[in-house]
């Protein structure tokens, strides 16, 4: 059963879907999917615009709804720098920029991130994420669940305090 | 700083494991018909209490269901993420460096989007 809740799709997610030929709807469970203009930046890389994979990403990102939130504005670039900041005392520390814009624009958008990349999301407070390396078949939203991201995780016993 | 493993490092050391209860009902044979197929192909299960199990990658392997294309795409998928965050000398970029380079192709990147 679908949702409409909003979510945000990873780059690693996307790739999972294009790879697999899932039903992005179905496999997610929700009516309501985006990219991001980074994940988008990513899933082109250095290849030409007319690429076959390329245009197979862009088809797929239109079947899914074709929409793309904007992570270029001040506001998001803030908030990922201060995410940046913000987890210094997590080890490891987070030190990947498309990682912190990504999660910014997840809170700054009210989506649910998908992703399977759990290790540099889980502690980012506000986030909203769905560790999408849990198998199932389809309806993440409600077979796997969301979790909401907190320094307090167990992996956490890990973060150096101050 | 601590030295222990989490439960996500060991799976991301040693890989993921499935247990023959799992594999049992995906396959819909008995645990003896499984584990006798899984013991002629020489995978070993790891027995812990009153559960076995094995390794995803493993039994992949045994039952030739790596996706090539899946793999591929996870590799280029790799070379993206450095290309993205990355100088060309190698440094790492800025949250605002970053940006800056999104935007330029932003417009093109939507447009695309729409028409295809």
């Amino acid at each position: 059963m679908s949702s409409s809740r909003p979510c945000l799709i990873d780059t690693n997610v996307f790739i999972w879907i294009r790879d697999r030929d899932l039903d992005p709807f179905k496999y997610v469970g929700s009516a309501d999917l985006a990219i991001s203009d980074t994940i988008a930046t990513e899933l082109q890389g250095p290849l030409p615009a007319d690429h076959p994979i390329v245009l197979a990403n862009w088809a797929l990102a239109r079947r899914m709804g074709g929409q793309v939130v904007d992570d270029t504005d001040v506001e998001t670039g803030r908030l990922a720098e201060e995410i940046e900041a913000r987890y210094q005392r997590h080890d490891p520390p987070p030190d990947d920029p498309a990682d912190a814009l990504i999660a910014a624009a997840a809170i700054r958008s009210g989506r649910v991130l998908i992703t399977r990349n759990w290790k540099d999301f889980h502690y980012v407070a506000g986030l909203e994420f769905v560790d999408a390396r849990v198998p199932a078949a389809e309806d993440l939203l409600v077979n796997v669940g969301i979790q909401r991201g907190n320094l307090d995780s167990p992996c956490c016993r890990r973060a150096r305090r101050p | 700083m601590s030295t222990l493993l989490t439960d996500e490092d060991l799976a991301e050391r040693y890989g993921q494991l499935v247990t023959l209860d799992q594999l049992t009902r995906w396959f819909g044979q008995s645990a003896r018909a499984v584990r006798a197929r899984l013991r002629a192909n020489g995978v070993r299960t790891i027995e812990i209490g009153d559960q076995e199990f094995v390794q995803v990658a493993v039994l992949e392997a045994m039952l030739g269901l790596e996706n090539q294309t899946v793999l591929a795409g996870q590799v280029m998928a790799q070379r993206h993420r450095a290309w993205l965050v990355t100088h060309p000398d190698g440094r790492r970029k800025t949250v605002a460096e970053l940006q800056a380079d999104v935007a330029r192709e932003a417009v093109a990147r939507r447009a695309a989007i729409a028409r295809s």
